[in-house]
C-alpha cells in the first residue's frame, strides 16, 4: 500500500516536462549558457567555472523547474561531425535555442548555414525558437542589429512561429549584469511559449499512459 | 518515440495493478488459512468456525487448540511468501505487501471482536507472521530476480 500512495503522491505533484534544444557552432558558448541558466534559476547550483568548460562531445543536460514546468535542456556538441545527431533530437523537442558567437565574423556564414538547414526541418515546424547573440561583452562584436538581418534572410524558412533574437554575454556577470539578465528573460519568453505551443506539442509525461 | 509497444509496465507506477495484487494476496491467504485450519482440524478433531480466524482468544498456548491455531498462522505465512512471490514477483515490494495483508487482517479483527487487538499473544504473532513473510518472501523473490537471463543466439548477426 505504500507504494500506492506514495505513486499516487508523486502522480499528484507531478510537472510537466518540457524539452528544449541548445544548437549552435561549436565555440558558440553553449555549454557556458546551460551552466549560466542552471546557476541563475536553480538554488545553491555550484556551476563549473567558465574557463573549465571545454568542448562538448555528446551532450550535456540540464533540469530546471522554472514557472511551475520542468524544462529539460539538451545542450548538443556542434562540431562539424557531431552535427549530424541533432535531427535525432528534433521530433521530442518544444523549443529551440540557437547560440551564434557575435564576435566571430568569420564564422558567421557557416553559422547561418546551419541554421538554415536546421530551421528547414519537417519535425521542427512551429515550435519556439530563440536566437541568442553570444558573447557581448567582447569588443568589436556584431549586435543585435547586425545578427538580426543576416538571420531573417531565409524568413520564409523560419515560417509561422515564435521567435526572438536577443543579446547575451554568459560568464561576465559582473560586468553585464544586464546581459546575464538576457538570460534569465529570454528562458521565461521561451516557457510563455512553449505553454502557449502545448497543444501542438504536449508535454513529455502525457505520451506516456 | 511515440508509444512504446509491448506488455510489460508502460509507467512506472500502475495502481491498478497494485490494487489487483492487495486485493489477489489478502484473498488467496485468506483460502490458505482456511485449508490449514481444517487439515490441522481435522487432524486433532477440533471444529472448525471462523472463530478461530479472527477471534483474539482463540490465540493462547495453553490448550492444544490454541497452539494449532499458532501453528497454523505460522504455516500460512510460509505460504504467504510463496503467493508473494507468485503474485508480486518483486523483492522490493515484498515487505509493503506483508505489512499491508496485516494491516487488513488487523483492521477485519478490530471490526470482528468490536475492540482494538491490546492482547499481547495476538500482536506476537502477527508481528512474527509478518516478518517472517516478509523474509521468506524476499528470500524466494530475490532468487529469481537474480536468476541469469538466457539469450537465445537466433541466426548470426553481423555486429
Amino acid at each position: 500500500m505504500y507504494t500506492l500512495l506514495h505513486g499516487f503522491y508523486k502522480y499528484i505533484v507531478q510537472k510537466d516536462e518540457f524539452c528544449v534544444l541548445i544548437l549552435g557552432l561549436d565555440n558558440a558558448g553553449k555549454t557556458t549558457y546551460l551552466e549560466a541558466a542552471k546557476t541563475k534559476l536553480t538554488k545553491n547550483y555550484q556551476g563549473i567555472h567558465p574557463t573549465k568548460i571545454t568542448t562538448t562531445v555528446g551532450l550535456n543536460i540540464g533540469k530546471i523547474d522554472v514557472a511551475g514546468i520542468r524544462l529539460n535542456f539538451w545542450d548538443l556538441g556542434g562540431q562539424n561531425e557531431l552535427q549530424s545527431l541533432w535531427d535525432k533530437y528534433y521530433e521530442e523537442s518544444h523549443a529551440i535555442i540557437y547560440i551564434v558567437d557575435s564576435s566571430d565574423r568569420e564564422r558567421i556564414d557557416e553559422s547561418k548555414e546551419i541554421f538554415d538547414k536546421m530551421i528547414a526541418s519537417e519535425s521542427l515546424q512551429g515550435i519556439p525558437l530563440l536566437v541568442l547573440a553570444n558573447k557581448q561583452d567582447i569588443p568589436e562584436c556584431m549586435g543585435v542589429r547586425e545578427v538580426k538581418p543576416i538571420f531573417n534572410k531565409n524568413a520564409q524558412l523560419i515560417g509561422k512561429r515564435d521567435c526572438m533574437v536577443m543579446p547575451i554575454s554568459a560568464p561576465n556577470r559582473v560586468k553585464f549584469p544586464l546581459l546575464m539578465e538576457g538570460v534569465d528573460e529570454g528562458i521565461r519568453w521561451l516557457v510563455d511559449c512553449i505553454k502557449r505551443n502545448a497543444y501542438l506539442r504536449p508535454p513529455r509525461n502525457h505520451d506516456e499512459t | 518515440m511515440k508509444k512504446l509497444t509491448g506488455s510489460f509496465r508502460y509507467a512506472q507506477w500502475d495502481p491498478w495493478l497494485i490494487i489487483s495484487q492487495i486485493i489477489s494476496v489478502q484473498c488467496m491467504l485468506y483460502v490458505t488459512l482456511g485449508l490449514t485450519l481444517v487439515l490441522l482440524g481435522t487432524l486433532v478433531g477440533d471444529t472448525r468456525t471462523l472463530d478461530h480466524i479472527f477471534e483474539y482468544h482463540e490465540i493462547q498456548v495453553r490448550d492444544f487448540g490454541g497452539r494449532m491455531v499458532i501453528s497454523s498462522f505460522v504455516i500460512n505465512s510460509l505460504f504467504g511468501a510463496v503467493t508473494l512471490w507468485y503474485i508480486v514477483e518483486r523483492t522490493k515490494q515484498c515487505m509493503d505487501f506483508s505489512c499491508t495483508w496485516h494491516i487488513f487482517h488487523l483492521v477485519i479483527c478490530w471490526f470482528y471482536n468490536g475492540q482494538f487487538p491490546t492482547t499481547f499473544s495476538w500482536w506476537a504473532l502477527n508481528v512474527a507472521c509478518a516478518t517472517l513473510m516478509c523474509v521468506c518472501g524476499e528470500f524466494l523473490c530475490l532468487r529469481t530476480e537474480l536468476a541469469a537471463i538466457p539469450l537465445s543466439l537466433g541466426p548470426k548477426t553481423d555486429l
